[in-house]
């Protein structure tokens, strides 16, 4: 395999892993940092595929975009649970539940 | 005939190659870096060698520096017309998108030279320190861990040759900066000092961030602001670009140029703790002695400075003039608080800022070298005077856990009499005191007096430019009053502690000592000028930095040994008197204390603004909207009032919809038996209520297996989500959707 068509796995690989933080961490913040992946794995993919069109930098451009949206991200969700810490003591997701009343 | 001359060589030598002081030079932050990775992964399991893996490295890191420095000044020597080093830039291309180039390379000329052993250097010496200042800390992987961060960071800014490769660098230095500042972090002080001293430089990073943006519209810009830097007349720019660049397309003096210089600038007033924004520096003290003396040394505050040096002739004259009377501006209002300080090392946390604004006014009147000249002196002497306080407050700490008594170590008016139980430290700090007081004989004294000289000279034919000079005199005068009046407190007279905690005060020993003398003997004018220690010297022996020769003012000198020994004889005077240490702390002298009120300034008003804006906006929010939402809900489930949307179709349902539905009833239930009624009922009852029925069961059912999905478990609707996904996607391309891609 050539180191062209290998950079192809790479977004994939990091979107499995962030997916997998998201499903198995019980801790909030665990669980951001997995979107935190997801965000930078779809940024790759952005980027990669744009190397096959080197003068159109839509991907590049893309990829800032979505850079932008995850420190939006980041900030609004760490101030969710700051507060959801404030509100129930913990950040555990599972013991977050009492919406299901 | 006289044969062409052979220009091969010439341009054969113009290509950038990495000679051996480029390799050496490398080796530096590669130390540095690989020492932060060593101990940061293994520096548990390392132990008891941690420590001697971390002098030793950073030790070899210095040895590479000034090994590349010498075989580049050996080098340089027989450089002919144009200087290896302009041209001598190995860069490799990093990324580029579109047409946008971003170039990482390094950039080994004269001050770069210096600058890499000169952060070696210091750093191999705090190291050693800290190695014995530290040992009784349980964290010490850590500290060597960021230490080497910071280390690697500032060698980075000072190797790089891109604006933008410095920036990623500048930053780094912010941040371990702030790992090192709150290294104690579970202390309430360290945790905010280091806050305060991330957010402020935020905002120079702002401007640093604004300026690269506004480059970034030139191709290749980043790597062409470097010109030489002490020929500043005429001005020379140097750029490496093909195509169009910087130097063409009117930039010079557009609102491009313009904007490009405050905003570096900016970024230089915070990480350099210059007006308005020096607020964090005193607080910096907050982390450990060692780390101070290296902040206030050569990295970090000295990162600003050496950015000017390599950018400053790029800068528009005003711009560059301004510089000049921030500089004064700040000298004179740091010497003025550090007055009446009197924690040992917020003296000298005050008296790095007032030097720093010095190094400013050289670099405003366009004395670059002599600017750069002090910042060298300046790091030896301060580190060594923040390495003798934390010599004084180590033993301090030392001899109370001896005697079991508990006071503040680092209040200068309890302490008194060290000098006799400390004779070396005594002699080292008035060695390094003699050159942040400009006394002749210290390397201080060399460089304050170019800077100074040099302002006088470039300002003497307007009367509004006499402000810098005066102003920089004044706070010359002032810097030797404070710093004498902090080593008479130290040193000088009787003990005022308790005496058996004095009599457990025991000199240091010779692992704290060495790196004291070492940097003494860095802080006289024996390496510098030593024909010529009461005069500058415009090609200072051992540190070639090409410097305009200056007119001689034959006065000069001496009024400026004059003013420092006026400024000590002050202090000694009042010393004697036992006025010194007990001023009062109101009026004009709290003003001075809490540094004109500048934290307070910005607390109240720029923070409290903020966060009073933020509450009024949080207000609107649930006043306003909220309110909003309430009415529209409210006027539609009000149950009181009449007219309301429920009430209304309540209304229409029991008057139009009922009435019509009876009334059809009415006509057909009046009907003989094989009516439609009937019929209808025994269809109603066989197929549609069985079919109601079943259905109802299958809802139920399902429900009852989906309630199961619905239990609050956030994580649980994501997989369900995944798997809804995952089966889309594999429907779409069972059914060939996607073979339009392919």
């Amino acid at each position: 395999m050539s180191f062209n068509e290998l950079i192809y796995l790479i977004s994939p690989l990091l979107f499995c892993l962030g997916v997998f933080l998201v499903i198995t961490r019980r801790n909030a913040v665990m669980a951001l940092l997995g979107i935190e992946l997801i965000l930078n794995a779809a940024n790759l993919n952005f980027v990669i595929f744009s190397r096959r069109d080197p003068d159109m930098i839509d991907g590049q451009m893309a990829a800032l975009f979505v850079i932008v949206l995850a420190a939006a991200e980041v900030a609004v969700a760490l101030a969710i649970v700051l507060n959801v810490y404030k509100r129930f003591k913990t950040v555990n997701i599972d013991e977050i539940d009492s919406l299901r009343e | 005939m006289i044969d062409p001359p052979d220009i091969a060589p010439f341009l054969e030598s113009l290509k950038p190659q990495l000679t051996t002081y480029h390799w050496f030079a490398l080796a530096v932050p590669a130390a540095y870096l690989l020492a932060f990775l060593l101990q940061g992964f293994l520096g548990r399991k390392l132990g008891k060698a941690g420590d001697f893996i971390a002098v030793s490295m950073s030790g070899a890191a210095a040895v590479f520096a000034i090994l590349a420095y010498v075989l580049f000044e050996a080098d340089s020597g027989n450089s002919a017309v144009i200087p290896t080093w302009l041209t001598n830039q190995p860069t490799v291309e990093w990324f580029s998108v579109g047409s946008f180039h971003v170039k990482i390379g390094i950039l080994y000329n004269d001050v770069s030279a210096l600058m890499l052993a000169l952060v070696g250097f210091v750093t191999f010496l705090v190291h050693w320190y800290s190695a014995e200042y530290m040992k009784e800390d349980a964290k010490r992987p850590r500290y060597w861990a960021f230490l080497g961060l910071f280390a690697f960071s500032m060698t980075g800014i000072v190797l790089a040759n891109s604006l933008f490769i410095i920036f990623i660098f500048w930053e780094l230095v912010g941040f371990s900066s702030y790992l090192l500042i709150g290294f104690w972090h579970s202390k309430e002080v360290s945790a905010r000092a280091s806050q305060k001293a991330f957010l402020v430089n935020r905002i120079g990073d702002v401007g640093f961030v604004i300026a690269l943006m506004v480059l970034a519209m030139y191709p290749d810009s980043f790597n062409g602001l470097f010109g030489e830097i002490s020929n500043l007349t005429p001005r020379r720019y140097y750029s490496f670009s093909e195509g169009p660049s910087i130097l063409e397309g009117g930039f010079f003096d557009s609102w491009q140029h313009y904007t490009v210089a405050i905003g570096l600038i900016t970024g230089v007033l915070s990480k350099s703790a210059q007006f308005p924004l020096q607020v964090w520096l005193p607080d910096a003290m907050a982390g450990p002695t060692p780390v101070s003396s290296l902040l206030h040394a050569a990295t970090m505050v000295a990162a600003g400075v050496y950015l000017l040096v390599r950018t400053v002739s790029f800068f528009p004259p005003e711009v560059q003039i301004a510089l000049a009377f921030i500089g004064a501006l700040t000298a004179l209002l740091a010497a003025l608080s550090a007055l009446r300080q009197t924690d040992i090392k917020a003296v000298l946390a005050y008296s790095t800022i007032s030097q720093l604004g010095f190094m400013l006014i050289g670099i405003g009147v366009g004395r670059t070298d002599f600017a750069f000249f002090h910042l060298i002196t300046h790091a030896f002497f301060k580190c060594g005077l923040f390495l003798t306080a934390g010599a004084v407050i180590h033993q301090i700490h030392t001899a109370q856990h001896h005697s079991g008594s508990h006071f503040d170590a680092q209040d200068i008016r309890l302490m008194g009499g060290m000098g006799k139980k400390m004779r070396l430290t005594l002699v080292v700090y008035l060695i390094f005191g003699a050159a942040l007081a400009g006394l002749p004989l210290s390397a201080g004294f060399l460089s304050k007096d170019g800077i100074l000289l040099g302002s006088t000279l470039l300002f003497q034919g307007s009367v509004i430019y006499w402000l810098v000079p005066v102003m920089g005199m004044l706070a010359s005068l002032l810097t030797a009053f404070y710093i004498a009046r902090h080593g008479w407190l130290i040193f000088a007279g009787s003990s005022r502690m308790e005496p058996p905690t004095f009599d457990q005060i025991r000199r240091v020993n010779w692992k704290m000592a060495i790196p004291l003398a070492v940097l003494a003997l860095f802080s006289l004018w024996i390496l510098y000028s030593p024909t010529h220690p009461f005069h500058f010297e415009p090609h200072f022996q051992g540190i070639q930095l090409p410097g305009m020769p200056m007119a001689e003012l034959p006065w000069f000198p001496w009024a400026l040994t004059g003013l420092a020994l006026a400024g000590i004889g002050g202090a000694v005077l009042l010393g004697r008197n036992g006025r010194l240490g007990n001023e009062p702390n109101r009026g004009l002298g709290k003003l001075l204390k809490n540094h004109f009120g500048l934290d307070a300034l910005y607390e109240n008003y720029i923070a409290g603004g903020l966060l009073r804006i933020a509450s009024g906006l949080a207000l609107f929010d649930k006043k306003v909207v909220d309110g909003l939402v309430n009415a529209v809900g409210s006027a539609v489930v009000r149950d009181d009032g009449k007219w309301n949307l429920a009430q209304l179709s309540d209304q229409l349902d029991h008057d139009v919809i009922d009435a019509a539905v009876d009334e059809v009833a009415e006509q057909v239930y009046h009907r003989p038996k094989w009516s439609l009624s009937g019929i209808s009922e025994i269809f109603d009852r066989r197929v549609i209520d069985a079919a109601v029925n079943a259905l109802a069961r299958g809802v139920m059912a399902t429900g009852q297996r989906l309630r199961r999905v619905q239990a609050g478990n956030l994580q649980r609707y994501l997989i369900l989500t995944l798997i809804g996904i995952l089966a889309l996607l594999a429907a779409l391309i069972y059914f060939g959707e996607f073979a339009k891609f392919s």
